[in-house]
């Protein structure tokens, strides 16, 4: 079963990571990716992944690239050098948001004891 | 065997499905296109036929979700054109405050005396940025029907402010040609010149903004294009 509202509030900085690592990426190419990494967990269909994508781009945290793939056009996101530092703040949050996470379901004996 | 591309007429019929199914933004039908026929190849290298993919792609979810994409698609560049707008407002802004300094530099040479043609050049000169405000805050207050008038209202400002930086270089090079044998050059000239070169600075920023932001426009305007013709193949 698809737990892609566990997702959801994330995945513009998930986007912004794994767009990251590879450099450039396509639509496709991050839903692929996405489902690798979480064994299907996160399927993102193309009413979430585009309009978060086309965000970003309006935001100026990517830029865009169009190439021609046989007989069609793809367009690559790829992260805004000028607007990298807010990029990596976003990604920065995430791991904090997923540190916090662990720290609910896996809390440090003794933390917070009296 | 593995089919590594859509056939033209594939690629057509799925670009049809797209457009039919509530894309309508050249852009977008053609990345949508890419994302499908991505779709479409590992369907059929899982032994699907071409149009049994095609069918699957045609339910009402999928339906919902296009109209909504198309939606957000608009939504998301029109708060771009927003602040486009805004630019715009700020440029116009820039006019009206040149224009009165224009005047004003007008004003300046006929009370001195300096020459009799400047004043008449200035005066022209600030009627065009005057003019050119005017006609900025009317297309972006009045004139919003569509996206396409929105783009192309960027080049007619342009022409005019053209006029205005041509004309600023017309002054540039008069003012020397007036002094010579008729005036020694006197305080009240230098201070004149110091007016015009400053005009003249703040006339190439207005317009080399404008011509940035037309250029983008003229970016966008090919990109869309090209998108049209790859969507319509």
């Amino acid at each position: 079963m698809s737990k892609n509202h566990l997702y959801k509030g994330t995945l513009s900085a998930i986007l912004l990571k794994l767009i990251e690592e590879q450099g450039r990426m396509y639509g496709y190419e991050l839903t692929k990716r996405a489902r690798e990494l979480t064994s299907g967990d996160l399927d993102i269909t193309e009413g979430a992944l585009y309009p978060a994508l086309h965000k970003l781009e309006a935001e100026g945290l990517l830029t865009t690239e169009v190439e021609k793939i046989g007989n069609r056009s793809r367009k690559y996101y790829r992260l805004a050098d000028e607007k990298g530092g807010e990029a990596r703040k976003r990604i920065d949050e995430l791991a904090e948001y997923a540190r916090n996470l662990q720290q609910f379901l896996n809390p440090k004996p003794g933390h917070g004891a009296a | 065997m593995e089919q590594r591309e859509l056939t033209d007429d594939q690629y057509k019929a799925l670009v049809d499905y797209l457009h039919r199914w509530g894309l309508d933004s050249p852009e977008l039908i053609s990345e949508m296109a890419d994302h499908f026929a991505e779709k479409a190849l590992e369907l059929m290298d899982r032994g699907h036929k071409w149009e049994q993919v095609l069918n699957s792609f045609k339910t009402k979810a999928t339906y919902s979700r296009l109209r909504r994409l198309e939606a957000e698609y608009k939504q998301v560049w029109g708060k771009t054109w927003i602040r486009k707008v805004f630019g715009e407002i700020r440029n116009s802004a820039e006019l009206s405050v040149l224009a009165p300094i224009l005047i004003f530099a007008a004003g300046m040479y006929y009370a001195l005396q300096i020459s009799w043609l400047l004043p008449h050049i200035e005066m022209a000169v600030s009627i065009k940025a005057l003019a050119a405000y005017g006609v900025m805050t009317y297309f972006t207050n009045f004139n919003r029907r569509t996206k396409v008038m929105l783009r192309t209202r960027n080049f007619f400002p342009l022409l005019i402010i053209e006029f205005v930086f041509f004309q600023s270089f017309i002054i540039k090079i008069a003012t020397p040609e007036e002094s010579l044998g008729n005036e020694p050059l006197t305080d009240g000239l230098i201070w004149a010149l110091t007016i015009m070169v400053t005009v003249s600075v703040f006339l190439n920023v207005v317009t080399y903004r404008l011509m940035r932001s037309t250029h983008r426009e003229a970016e966008n305007i090919h990109a869309e294009i090209f998108q049209k013709l790859n969507a319509s193949q």
